[in-house]
């Protein structure tokens, strides 16, 4: 009887132990219907062609957009209802604000005047004077995207899924697609997303998100060309509806931005991958993040409250 | 019939009269004593009572509403606001996260286990996502795909024809992220602000 008992007791501190020894990880239950995207957060770091060379605060409360002039490299950057232009050196040269609806785009005019979307109305104007405003014909439309060249002024609208294109005062001269185009034709605009940039030769870019689709547009606005590129890996476009935002190079380049999965690209005008400007780990959150191009070819990103300059590395650049 | 037998009979009439106001008056108090009694026998009002459901803004997807519920499949279900969908062609939440050159269907290409999620074509580009809520097990796997990839429009909420609603919730004393607490009955489930109508004559779409 003596050695059972003296056996039982044994068995009994020897289970203690494992408990004790188990009990710390008792609580890290493995989820075993994890979502797995790590790897499509990595890219290979030869695909980097940029590298941060600069970086300033905002000096707006709630920066969400950003453009830069080409008249001398200056920068604005719009959030809330308030703006600011900031010099090359992030030195803020001007602040300008409005009543009603937050900033939901930002766009610089060749020849310096700042056009800004906010709910359905766009401001235009010189920051040191009162901005003139109108509203587009659509009483809901939420404007995503905003683009100027010499003459007109391109207004994306996400709520009708249209491009609208204006003069400087205000005056509707076409939408896109036009009435009675075709279905095809369509926008296809699943979330709030859709941007518009244009070219220094007078086309511009939008982008249909739907569809991973980046289009070429004549200033008319029939369309010149197209492309589309979804993919979860680096060179595609991720996701339901990238990217969501656009810039372009001097050389013609396109820069996006795209959200879910951050990260900056390079593409050529035919849609060919070049370059990643920033990796999604440099980038803080899932948001797209706003970019805009410099005369010199540097890239800047709105990431949270910061304007972050990326130059090309020296190996890379042509 | 003399003088006396009509004094008998008048007094057995007001005595009648008295009797029967009597079992009136006992008839009402004991009425109201048993729909008291009823009452407390079937507990507090509906609207203070209360029940368990997971909150969609504190809901990490950690997946143990599958593996943790006393039920078998889960009394969490995958829920969709229909209002906050984008139709989308490329959905995240129907699609495993790979490669989407080709939209292949078939159940390996599918990210949901069980096949709960449908696909549906309706125009052009878009595509309705509705579950079949006899396969959905609340793993959360698609709404973290849509959370990831889209527009969030998927989320889980604990279905109340299914929950046997525990005194002591197995899923709320697992969750990492404290998503699941009791709500009142009158308000059983959670829903994503943007579930609200976006516009005043626009009703809210989300199929529960």
């Amino acid at each position: 009887m003596f050695p059972i008992m003296r056996v039982d007791f044994t068995m009994v501190l020897r289970a203690l132990l494992v408990c004790a020894l188990i009990a710390p990880f008792a609580d890290c239950e493995e989820n075993v219907f994890s979502y797995r995207t790590d790897a499509l957060y990595r890219v290979d770091p030869k695909l980097i062609s940029h590298v941060e060379c600069a970086s300033w605060h905002a000096s707006v409360p709630l920066p969400a957009f950003l453009a830069v002039r080409p008249d001398g490299g200056t920068v604005v950057v719009a959030g809330g209802r308030m703006g600011a232009i900031l010099d090359t050196n992030g030195a803020v040269q001007s602040r300008f604000d409005w009543e009603g609806p937050v900033a939901t785009a930002v766009a610089a005019a060749p020849d310096g005047q700042i056009f800004v979307g906010a709910g359905n109305r766009v401001m235009a104007g010189i920051p040191s004077k009162p901005l003139r405003s109108w509203a587009l014909p659509e009483k809901d439309a939420l404007i995503t995207g905003i683009a100027a060249d010499s003459n007109q002024v391109w207004v994306c609208d996400f709520t009708s899924r249209m491009v609208w294109r204006f003069d400087f005062e205000g005056l509707e001269l076409g939408q896109l697609p036009p009435p009675g185009a075709p279905r095809e034709e369509a926008f296809i605009v699943p979330s709030p997303s859709f941007a518009v940039a244009t070219a220094n030769d007078g086309t511009f870019w939008v982008v249909n998100t739907g569809r991973c689709e980046l289009q070429r547009r004549a200033a008319d606005g029939h369309l010149l060309e197209k492309w589309t590129r979804p993919g979860m890996t680096t060179p595609g476009f991720c996701g339901c509806c990238n990217p969501a935002f656009l810039a372009l190079m001097p050389n013609g380049d396109l820069v996006t931005s795209e959200k879910h999965i951050p990260r900056v690209k390079i593409y050529g005008p035919d849609g060919a991958f070049r370059s990643v400007v920033a990796p999604p780990a440099l980038l803080s959150g899932d948001d797209g993040r706003p970019v805009a191009v410099d005369r010199s070819g540097r890239v800047l990103v709105l990431d949270g409250k910061s304007i972050r300059r990326f130059a090309c590395k020296p190996e890379k650049s042509p | 019939m003399n003088a006396e037998d009509i004094k008998t009979s008048v007094a057995d009439a007001q005595l009648s009269r008295r009797n029967l106001m009597a079992w009136l008056f006992r008839g009402a108090v004991a009425t109201i004593v048993l729909s008291l009694v009823g009452r407390a026998a079937r507990g507090p009002a509906a609207g203070s009572r209360l029940v368990w459901q997971v909150d969609p803004a504190k809901c990490t997807q950690c997946g143990r509403c599958a593996t943790m519920c006393v039920l078998e499949p889960s009394a969490v279900k995958c829920v969709h606001a229909f209002t906050m969908c984008g139709y989308c062609k490329r959905c995240f939440g129907f699609f495993q996260p790979s490669d989407v050159s080709v939209l292949d269907e078939s159940g390996e290409k599918q990210l949901c286990p069980t096949g709960a999620l449908r696909r549906s074509f309706v125009e052009g580009e878009y595509f309705e996502y509705t579950i079949d809520e006899t396969r959905c097990i609340g793993c959360a796997l698609c709404v973290e795909g849509c959370g990831k990839f889209g527009n969030g429009s998927l989320f889980l909420q604990v279905r109340h024809d299914r929950c046997v609603n525990c005194n002591e919730c197995r899923i709320a004393a697992n969750c990492p992220s404290g998503a699941i607490s009791r709500v009142p009955m009158g308000t059983p489930y959670l829903l994503k602000p943007a579930c609200a109508p976006a516009r005043a004559n626009q009703p809210a779409r989300v199929r529960i």
